[in-house]
C-alpha cells in the first residue's frame, strides 16, 4: 500500500534523466570470507577484489594471494587455493582441519598493492534444543505448529537463527524449500519473505529466517512456537519431511545473515535505505564467521 | 540653651499640627453645585469661585465629564474626582491648591491596538517609549500592557509595518489607551520603518514574523500563495524535498514543528502529498515562526514553533476576497453581524480539476481527486474587558479510483476547533482561556474481485488518525516597570489511533478485525512561568521554565525545560543577543524520509520509546542601518538531540504493522551554523537575502555501524533571494532565486562476492553521497487596479524559470547498463491567477 502512494508524487514527475553519475572515488578493495561450521573438516576461504559498481563484470577472484590462518593462536598452513579433487574453484582457498566447538580462528589476508587483512571469529557450541513437537493443524492447508525449547548460558550474550526447511520429491528427485514461519512472540525478528506473501497484511512476525538473541530471554530457557504454512501446495509435489535447522551463531554470522537479508528487502526499493552488508574484516571487507548449525528432523 | 532649644521645637510642631488641622479643614469645606454633568474645566472653574487657586500639570486631569448627583461636595471629593488620588498629591498653601504627581510610583498604561475601520486586533505592533528606552509589543489578541515612571512626560509610538505609525502623549488621567492603525500596506514608501526597530529592542531572538501582504508578495508555487512554502524562504528553514510544504530548521526533521492555526495544533498540514499547505493565505492575518529562544509557553516540539493566526472578521463593514487560479480556486468574507459587537470570517477553497474532467471518463471508470478546505471564525465583544473568539477549520482530501467492480479510495483531512475567553482583570492583568479540539484522521478503502466471483470478495478498510482534546489557561502579568510576568497552564488529552485495519477474504466472506496497533490514550500536562526583566536601558532578559509530565499507559514522563534569553543593545542601532532553550517532544511522525505522505503516522512516547529531547543556544545580533532602510539579523547556532528515533533497516513499508517493532531509539544529533537575514521593508524594492551554513548529523548504535553521519538534510549552503519591485500602484514584479546544496544520501559504489559467492553491492557511507545541488528562479508579473467595487489583481508568471532540472530523487539500478537516473518533479510552470477584494 505505501509503495502504491509513494508511486503516487512520482506520478509527477516531469521527467527522467538517465546519466553516469560520477560515484565517490571508491578504491578497489581486498574481500575475505569463510563461514565456519562445527564439524566441517573442508573450509572454504574466499579472496576477491571489488570492483565498480557501474560495471556489469563479475568482481574478480585472487588465487595469488597469501592465506595465513591459525587456529587457537596455533597456525596452520599453508592455504592454497582448492584443486578441483576439493570441488571447488581454483580461485578459493581450501584447508581440511576439522573445526571444534570453542576454537578461535584468525585469518590474515595478504596481496600485493593492499594492506594486510585481518579478522577473528569462534565456533560457538551446539544449540541445546529440547522437547520438540510438531502438531499437524490442518492437513488439507499443510499448517503445522511447532514448539521446541531452547536452552542458552546467559552468562553472555548468544547469538541464534531458526530455519524450517520441507524436503520435497518430485520426478527432478528431492529438494529442499523454505517454510515460511509466523509467530505472536514480538521478541522474535523474522526476515525474508516468500514473494506469495509479500503483499498480504502482516499481522504477527512471519519470515523465512527467525533471528534472536538470549537478551530476551527469561531465564536460561525458551519456548520458540511457529506457525508454518507451506506455500507448495498440489502441483505435483509431495512433502516427505520437515526439518528444523538451527543455528548458534557467532555474532559476525548472526550480523552477517541478518544484513544480507535486510540487503535484499532493499535492494529494489529506490525509496528505502540500503542495508550494508556487515563485515569484520580489518582493512577490507567480508565476513569470516563460526557457526554451530544443528539439524532436526521433525517426522 | 537647652531648655530654649525645646521650647522652640515644641512650638515649631505645634504649628505645623495647627497648618495641618487648618488644611484639613480647608479640604472639608464644602461647595455647592448643582447635580448634572460637569466637564472638568467647569467643575475647575466652580472651585476657582469658591475662592480657591488651582495649579495642576494638565496631564493629571481627568478627560471625562463627571457626573455630580448631589448639591454639595467637600473640597476633597471634588478634588479625587479631577485628579486620581493614585497618582496625584494635593498641597495647600492657604486657598492655594497645588496638584503633584505622587513621588516614586509607577503607572501602568494598557490597551487594544486595531486596524482602523476593521476592528482587527494587530498582533505584534510596537510600542516605544523613547524617554525612557522602553517598549513592548502587543500580544496575540492585541493587547499590550506598559508601565513607567509616574512623574515623566511620555509619547509612545505605535508602530506596525503596513500601517501608519501613531504617536500619542499618555497623560496618568487616562491609563487605558486603545489605538487604532490605519492600514497603508499598498503605500509602502510610507509604511513605517519604526516597525523593524523593535527588532533590535526584543530579547526574543531566532523569530521571524509575516503579515498577509508579505506572504502574498512570495511569487508562489502555481500561483497560490502558501504559508508554508513561503517559511522555505526564511534563514535556516530549508524544504524537504521539492514541492513539498514539509520545512525543516535548524537541523531537526518535520516532525518537530510545531504547527499551531489560531492556538490550536495541526498535525497533517499538507494537501496533495505536501504540495499545498491546509492555510488559505486570505484568510490569514499573520505568521510567526520562532526557531529558538523558544518563550516558556511553548513546549512539544523540538525545533519551531510556527503560529498561524487567521483574520478575525471585520466588525465595521463586509468585505470579500477570492481568487481563480489554474489549480484551485478561494473566496473569503467577513464582516460585522452586529456592528462593533459580533463579526464573522468565513473561507473556502477547492480544487476543480475532478469536476472539469470526469464527465469525460469512459463508463464504468471513475476517477476523481480534489482538496478543500473551510474556515470560519466568530468573534464578540462583550465589552472592553470581555472578549470571545469562536474558530473552525475542516480540510479534507479525497481520492478515489474505480473501476466496476474494483476500487481504491483514499481520504485524509484535519478538523480543529477552539473556543477563546479573552478577560481583561485590570490594566496589568491580561488572561486567555482557550477549550480546544484537533484531529487528523485518514481513511483507505480498497476492493478488488478475485475474479473468481463478478463481486468484490476482498475488502479492507484502514483508519489512522490522531485527536486531542484540550484547555489551556495563559495569563500576562505586567508586574511593574522592569517585570513583566507570563504563566500558565495547559492540559491535553491525546487519542491516538496508529492503524486499524478491518479486513474481509476470500468468498466465505470471512470477517477478520485486526487491530495492526493498539490505541493509545495519553495525557500531556504543562505550566510554565516567565519573566521579562528589563535590568536598565540596555540590558534585558526573559527567563523561563516549562515544566511538562506527560502519561501513557504504565509509562510517564516528566521534565523541567529551562529557557533564557537576553539582549544588550550596544546603540539604537544595533543589538546583541543570546538564547538557550531546551525542550522535549512526547509524540512522534513515523515518517517516509523522502516524501511526506498522509500515511506518516503520529504515536506517543511509551515504555519502549522515550521522549526526544534537545537543547540550543544561539548568539546573535540586529541591527538597523542605513537610516533604517536595512534590517540585519545575524545568528550562530548549537543544538543537540537526544533520544531521536528512525525506522529500522529496512522496516515494514506496510500500513498495517506494530509500529514499536519497526524502529530505532536512542539516537543522538547535533546541529550547528550561522544565519544572515538582510530584509528591506519600505520603498518601492522590497523583499530580503536570507543566507545559511549549516551541519546537521546523527548517531545510532544500529546504523552505520555506530558511526555519525551526516542526517538527509544536512545541507551546507542554503541562499534565497526574494524581492518585489513596485513600479507603479498598478505594476509589479516579483521574484525568489533559491540555492541550496543537495541532500544527502546512500548510493552504491562497488560490487563484491559475498560468502556465500553471490554478487553483492557495497554502498557509502550512510548520507555521505551528496545529491546534485538545487536552484530554480520563480517571477511573477503582478497588474494591481482599484475598481467601483474594490480592487483586483491580475497575475501571471513562472515557477522555476529557466526549466532546471533539480533531482527530486537519484537512484541507481542493479542491471547492466549500472546509469544512475535522476527523477526531476517539476520543469518550468507558467500559471495565472485572478484575485479580487471587494
Amino acid at each position: 500500500m505505501r509503495k502504491l502512494l509513494l508511486a503516487i508524487p512520482v506520478l509527477f514527475v516531469s521527467c527522467t534523466k538517465s546519466f553516469k553519475e560520477e560515484l565517490p572515488n571508491a578504491p578497489d578493495q581486498l574481500v575475505l570470507n569463510s563461514l565456519l561450521n562445527a564439524g566441517d573438516s573442508l573450509n572454504i576461504i574466499s579472496l576477491s577484489k571489488t570492483n565498480s559498481f557501474l560495471t556489469s563484470n563479475r568482481p574478480p577472484l585472487l588465487a595469488d594471494g597469501f592465506i595465513e590462518w591459525s587456529i587457537n593462536g596455533a597456525p596452520f598452513g599453508p592455504i592454497t587455493p582448492c584443486d578441483s579433487s576439493q570441488g571447488e574453484p581454483y580461485a578459493h582457498y581450501c584447508n581440511t582441519q576439522a573445526l571444534r566447538e570453542g576454537d578461535i580462528i584468525e585469518v590474515k589476508a595478504n596481496y600485493p598493492g593492499f594492506e594486510e587483512l585481518y579478522a577473528r571469529t569462534q565456533i560457538p557450541d551446539s544449540p541445546q534444543i529440547e522437547n520438540i513437537r510438531l502438531e499437524n493443524s490442518d492437513p488439507f492447508m499443510a499448517t503445522h505448529t511447532l514448539y521446541f525449547d531452547i536452552q542458552s548460558d546467559t552468562r553472555k550474550k548468544e547469538y541464534f537463527i531458526v530455519e524450517v526447511f520441507s524436503q520435497t520429491t518430485n520426478f527432478f528427485g528431492q529438494s529442499l524449500h523454505e517454510v515460511q514461519l509466523t509467530t505472536k512472540d514480538v521478541t522474535l525478528e523474522m526476515l525474508g519473505v516468500s514473494s506469495e506473501l509479500i503483499d498480504l497484511p502482516i499481522d504477527d512476525p512471519i519470515g523465512l529466517k527467525c533471528f534472536f538473541t538470549n537478551e530476551l530471554f527469561n531465564g536460561s530457557s525458551k519456548t520458540i512456537q511457529f506457525s508454518l504454512t507451506q506455500t507448495v501446495i498440489g502441483g505435483g509435489f509431495s512433502v516427505d519431511k520437515l526439518f528444523l535447522f538451527v543455528t548458534k551463531c557467532s555474532p559476525s554470522y548472526y550480523e552477517y545473515q541478518r544484513s544480507k537479508l535486510l540487503n535484499r528487502l532493499t535492494d529494489s526499493n529506490p525509496f528505502k535505505i540500503p542495508v550494508q552488508y556487515h563485515s569484520n574484516v580489518k582493512n577490507g571487507i567480508g565476513v569470516i564467521a563460526g557457526y554451530n548449525l544443528k539439524i532436526e528432523a521433525l517426522n | 540653651m537647652k531648655s530654649f532649644l525645646k521650647t522652640l521645637a515644641l512650638l515649631g510642631f505645634i504649628a505645623a499640627q495647627a497648618q495641618l488641622v487648618a488644611q484639613v479643614n480647608l479640604l472639608q469645606q464644602t461647595i455647592e453645585v448643582r447635580p448634572g454633568s460637569y466637564k472638568p474645566d467647569e467643575l475647575i472653574q466652580k472651585i476657582e469661585d469658591s475662592g480657591f487657586r488651582l495649579s495642576y500639570p494638565s496631564a493629571l486631569l481627568t478627560k471625562d465629564n463627571l457626573e455630580l448627583k448631589y448639591s454639595t461636595y467637600s473640597l476633597e471629593t471634588l478634588l479625587q474626582k479631577l485628579f486620581n488620588p493614585e497618582y496625584s498629591k494635593i498641597i495647600l498653601r492657604g486657598k492655594k491648591i497645588l496638584v503633584a504627581y505622587k513621588d516614586g510610583i509607577s503607572i501602568t498604561y494598557s490597551g487594544y491596538v486595531e486596524e482602523k475601520g476593521s476592528g482587527e486586533r494587530l498582533i505584534g505592533v510596537n510600542i516605544y517609549l523613547k524617554e525612557l528606552k522602553q517598549g513592548t509589543v502587543t500580544n496575540e489578541y492585541g493587547f499590550y500592557s506598559i508601565t513607567v515612571p509616574l512623574n515623566t512626560t511620555l509619547v509612545a509610538e505605535f508602530s506596525f509595518i503596513g500601517y501608519a505609525t501613531q504617536k500619542l502623549s499618555l497623560e496618568p488621567a487616562q491609563t487605558k489607551v486603545d489605538v487604532s492603525l490605519q492600514n497603508i500596506s499598498v503605500k509602502l514608501e510610507e509604511a513605517t520603518v519604526s516597525a523593524e526597530k523593535m527588532v533590535i529592542r526584543q530579547t526574543q531572538m531566532s523569530q521571524v514574523k509575516l503579515n498577509q501582504q508579505q506572504l502574498e508578495d512570495i511569487p508562489a508555487f502555481f500561483g497560490e500563495a502558501d504559508v508554508l512554502k513561503a517559511m522555505h524562504f526564511l534563514p535556516g528553514v530549508q524544504m524537504a524535498s521539492e514541492g513539498n510544504t514539509n520545512f525543516l530548521v535548524r537541523g531537526g526533521s518535520a516532525d518537530q514543528n510545531l504547527i499551531l492555526l489560531d492556538g490550536v495544533p495541526v498535525y497533517n498540514a499538507s494537501h496533495l502529498f505536501g504540495f499545498f499547505s491546509v492555510f488559505n493565505s486570505d484568510a490569514v492575518k499573520n505568521v510567526e515562526l520562532t526557531k529558538g529562544g523558544f518563550p516558556a509557553r511553548f513546549g512539544g516540539r523540538l525545533s519551531s514553533v510556527l503560529e498561524v493566526n487567521m483574520k478575525e472578521g471585520d466588525m465595521q463593514e463586509y468585505h470579500g476576497s477570492g481568487g481563480i487560479g489554474l489549480l484551485s480556486s478561494d473566496f473569503t468574507l467577513e464582516g460585522p453581524i452586529v456592528k462593533n459587537k459580533t463579526s464573522f470570517m468565513v473561507s473556502g477553497r477547492r480544487t476543480y480539476s475532478d469536476l472539469l474532467y470526469r464527465p469525460f471518463l469512459s463508463g464504468g471508470v471513475d476517477f476523481i481527486y480534489y482538496f478543500g478546505d473551510l474556515n470560519l471564525k466568530l468573534n464578540h465583544k462583550f465589552s472592553r474587558k470581555d472578549r470571545l473568539y469562536l474558530s473552525f477549520y475542516q480540510g479534507r482530501d479525497k481520492i478515489k479510483y474505480e473501476e466496476n467492480p474494483n476500487r481504491f479510495g483514499f481520504s485524509w483531512g484535519n478538523y480543529t476547533g477552539v473556543l477563546r475567553w479573552n478577560h481583561l482583570f485590570n490594566d496589568r492583568l491580561f488572561s486567555n482561556l482557550s477549550f480546544f479540539y484537533t484531529r487528523y484522521k485518514l481513511a483507505v478503502e480498497t476492493a478488488f474481485s478475485s475474479g473468481i466471483a463478478l463481486d468484490v470478495d476482498q475488502e479492507s478498510t484502514y483508519f489512522s488518525s490522531i485527536q486531542d482534546m484540550g484547555i489551556r489557561y495563559d495569563f500576562e502579568y505586567n508586574l511593574s516597570r522592569k517585570h513583566n510576568i507570563e504563566f500558565g497552564l495547559n492540559y491535553t488529552f491525546h487519542d491516538f489511533k496508529p492503524g486499524i485495519l478491518n479486513q474481509t477474504i476470500g468468498i466465505e466472506n470471512i470477517d477478520a478485525v485486526l487491530d495492526v496497533s493498539p490505541s493509545i490514550y495519553s495525557h500531556d500536562i504543562f505550566a510554565y512561568l516567565q519573566d521579562e526583566w528589563q535590568l536598565n536601558e540596555r540590558f534585558s532578559v526573559n527567563m523561563g521554565l516549562h515544566g511538562a509530565s506527560y502519561f501513557s499507559g504504565a509509562s510517564s514522563y516528566n521534565s523541567l525545560q529551562p529557557r533564557f534569553s537576553a539582549l544588550y543593545q550596544l546603540t539604537d542601532t544595533w543589538s546583541l543577543k543570546t538564547s538557550a532553550a531546551s525542550m522535549q517532544q512526547f509524540i512522534h511522525l513515523l515518517a517516509n524520509p523522502g516524501t511526506s505522505l498522509p500515511t506518516d503516522i503520529w504515536v506517543s512516547s511509551s515504555e519502549r520509546v522515550a521522549p526526544q529531547e534537545s537543547w540550543q543556544i544561539a548568539f546573535g545580533t540586529a541591527a538597523n542601518l542605513f537610516n533604517n532602510k536595512l534590517e540585519l539579523q545575524s545568528e550562530v547556532y548549537y543544538k543537540g538531540f537526544s533520544n531521536l528515533i528512525d525506522y529500522k533497516a529496512a522496516a515494514s513499508s506496510a500500513i498495517a504493522s506494530n509500529w514499536e517493532d519497526q524502529i530505532l531509539t536512542g539516537g543522538i544529533g547535533n546541529a550547528y551554523g550561522l544565519e544572515l537575514l538582510v530584509r528591506k521593508s519600505s520603498g518601492k524594492l522590497t523583499g530580503w537575502l536570507a543566507y545559511g551554513l549549516g551541519w546537521s548529523n546523527r548517531q545510532f548504535d544500529e546504523i552505520n555501524d555506530g558511526e555519525w553521519y551526516p542526517f538527509t538534510y544536512d545541507r551546507r549552503h542554503d541562499l534565497k533571494i526574494s524581492f518585489k519591485y513596485r513600479f507603479s500602484p498598478r505594476f509589479d514584479i516579483g521574484a525568489n532565486w533559491v540555492y541550496s546544496t543537495g541532500r544527502r544520501g546512500t548510493i552504491p559504489i562497488s560490487n563484491f562476492i559475498d560468502a556465500d559467492g553471490q554478487v553483492a553491492t557495497l554502498f557509502t557511507d550512510r548520507n555521505a553521497y551528496v545529491y546534485p545541488s538545487y536552484h530554480r528562479l520563480d517571477i511573477s508579473f503582478n497588474f494591481p487596479k482599484k475598481t467601483s467595487w474594490g480592487r483586483r489583481v491580475i497575475s501571471f508568471g513562472a515557477y522555476n524559470i529557466y526549466n532546471r532540472q533539480n533531482p527530486f530523487f537519484v537512484y541507481f539500478t542493479n542491471v547492466a547498463s549500472r546509469n544512475a537516473t535522476q527523477l526531476s518533479l517539476f520543469p518550468v510552470l507558467p500559471y495565472f491567477t485572478y484575485q479580487f477584494q471587494f
